[in-house]
């Protein structure tokens, strides 16, 4: 069953939210920099839940069975690891908060580090790369560094 | 987060949208024209429009505000002589639709608080 985009869905006036009224005395927006068309669709918040629901039945994934793809393999995770995620001190975290207000997270960070070190047995842990791929050019860029250091005779290509 | 995104502006729409906008910049300009109004703080670019970000030039350093701030669970604005070195005494705050009139008049306070020390 193909599902419509969600522009042929879209019908003229529908909205999905409702925001309260401004509690803060009126500014005019200068007329000169307001745009006149806006590319976006309009549909009832049921139209967008549906919609959504009818892609995700569409989906393969990790919930329904396994999938193996080399360096991006899908793990299963507990889903309380979810609930974890989104507690609010995490979750709200602004990215450019000053260091001592995000104590929480970079102990969280630095524990999970110590965990896969004493798990694994390596010398060092990372978990500054954010998936598979880029992990990889983090192992190959260290793997080019040892050799480098190690002046490895064998290695004659830079 | 794309999803969730794309989500996000389909359940906004034109209107929705719009009006989200339209709430970030008023909140925002009457926080600036609040702020600007307390003695030490004014406006670093007085004369060019903004949306929902404006700086603030202050009268200590905004690491000594910011401080203060956190005292009564305020996260202020950012620094931005951390990236502009030249930029001193100066605060970049942004508003959002997720910011109450309440929020902006005890932000206000507290900085007048600061002022006072």
């Amino acid at each position: 069953m193909i599902e419509p985009t969600i522009y042929e869905l879209s019908q003229s006036g529908r909205k999905g939210v409702t925001f309260a009224k401004s509690d803060v005395p009126h500014y005019d927006l200068p007329t000169e920099l307001q745009r006149d068309s806006l590319h976006l669709p309009e549909l009832s918040e049921l139209d967008v839940t549906r919609h959504f629901t009818h892609l995700s039945q569409l989906n393969y994934s990790i919930d329904g069975g396994f999938y193996p793809l080399g360096s991006c393999t899908m793990k299963y995770n507990p889903k309380i690891n979810e609930e974890m995620a989104r507690l609010p001190g995490l979750a709200n975290a602004h990215p450019l908060q000053p260091l001592v207000t995000v104590q929480g997270e970079l102990y969280l960070m630095y524990q999970l580090q110590e965990w896969l070190q004493e798990l694994s047995g390596l010398h060092s842990v990372t978990i500054q790369p954010s998936a598979g791929a880029q992990g990889e050019l983090v192992g190959a860029m260290i793997i080019k560094k040892y050799h480098q250091v190690n002046k490895s005779p064998l290695r004659t290509k830079s | 987060m794309v999803l969730a995104a794309t989500v996000y502006l389909s359940l906004l729409g034109k209107a929705g949208f719009k009006q989200v906008a339209d709430l970030c910049y008023q909140k925002a300009h009457y926080a600036a024209e609040q702020i600007s109004k307390i003695d030490g703080y004014e406006l670093a670019f007085p004369d060019t429009p903004f949306f929902h970000e404006f700086v603030v030039t202050t009268p200590k350093p905004v690491g000594m505000i910011n401080a203060h701030l956190q005292e009564h669970w305020i996260l202020g604005g950012y620094d931005l002589s951390q990236d502009y070195p030249e930029m001193k005494n100066k605060m970049l705050i942004a508003v959002t639709e997720k910011i109450s009139k309440d929020d902006i008049d005890d932000l206000v306070a507290v900085l007048q608080e600061a002022d006072h020390d």
